[in-house]
């Protein structure tokens, strides 16, 4: 499936992914893998906890997918992206687009990340040594339940 | 009518709640329905509509698995989802 949400522990298998959009016609495969990072706004993080609301996220990446495909001369796009609690080092997101030139398939990855964090919906809750925060857009809201 | 409500992340938390279900006159609007959550969640009204409350930054909603506008009509049995703007990625 080009399209898909995984609960951890499932992951991805990024030769799958690779393999999905291959074909003897893409000269250029492009592949971002995004990954939980030790820090955010300065604090330590211990985790990141994602939720998503399942049915629309599925539909909404499809649609991006879709709207990849239009916008550039790409050949194929996956989009997948996983949820539940994620410890550093773990994998987030993947997409990888594939197309006859590099250039198009460099540009249709880039933006199908941005478009993925600003309309798919999931969110992330920061677990870090200063307490939890929800992530919503750019800003970082404490989370109440634990101050 | 009948509509299925579903919160998510930190409206979730406010409202206490991932889902209900909320009755509404016939020819309702999703402006409508919001009127009735603030209503039924003091904490979440206080929360998230307070002073610098901005329709377009603060409140997502959608329709049936499709972002929605306040505008919008609903009909009987519809989903609609009330989150705050996302984090994936």
């Amino acid at each position: 499936m080009r399209v898909r949400l995984f609960k951890k522990p499932e992951d991805f298998d990024i030769n799958e992914a690779i393999e999905l959009v291959s074909s003897p016609k893409s000269g250029g495969i492009v592949v971002f893998l995004g990954k939980v990072r030790e820090e955010s706004h300065g604090r330590r993080v211990k985790k990141l906890i994602y939720e998503a609301y399942e049915e629309m996220a599925i539909e909404e990446m499809k649609r991006i997918r879709g709207e990849a495909l239009k916008k550039f001369p790409i050949l194929d796009m996956v989009i997948w992206h996983r949820h539940g609690e994620l410890e550093v080092g773990e994998n987030t997101i993947l997409i990888v687009a594939a197309g006859k030139h590099r250039k198009e398939a460099f540009e249709a990855c880039i933006w199908a990340v941005d478009e993925v964090k600003k309309r798919v919906p999931i969110w992330k809750k920061e677990v870090t040594d200063e307490g939890e925060f929800w992530i919503e857009g750019e800003k970082a809201i404490p989370d109440k339940k634990v101050h | 009518m009948r509509i299925k409500v579903r919160y998510f992340a930190r409206f979730r938390e406010l409202t206490g709640t991932g889902e209900e279900k909320i009755e509404l006159p016939e020819g309702s609007k999703v402006r409508d329905l919001i009127e009735k959550i603030k209503e039924l969640h003091p904490k979440f009204k206080d929360e998230i509509f307070g002073e610098d409350y901005d329709d377009n930054a603060d409140v997502n909603i959608s329709r049936n698995g499709r972002y929605a506008s306040f505008e919008e009509e609903l009909e009987d049995g519809d989903i609609v989802a009330l989150f705050p703007p996302t984090s994936g990625g």
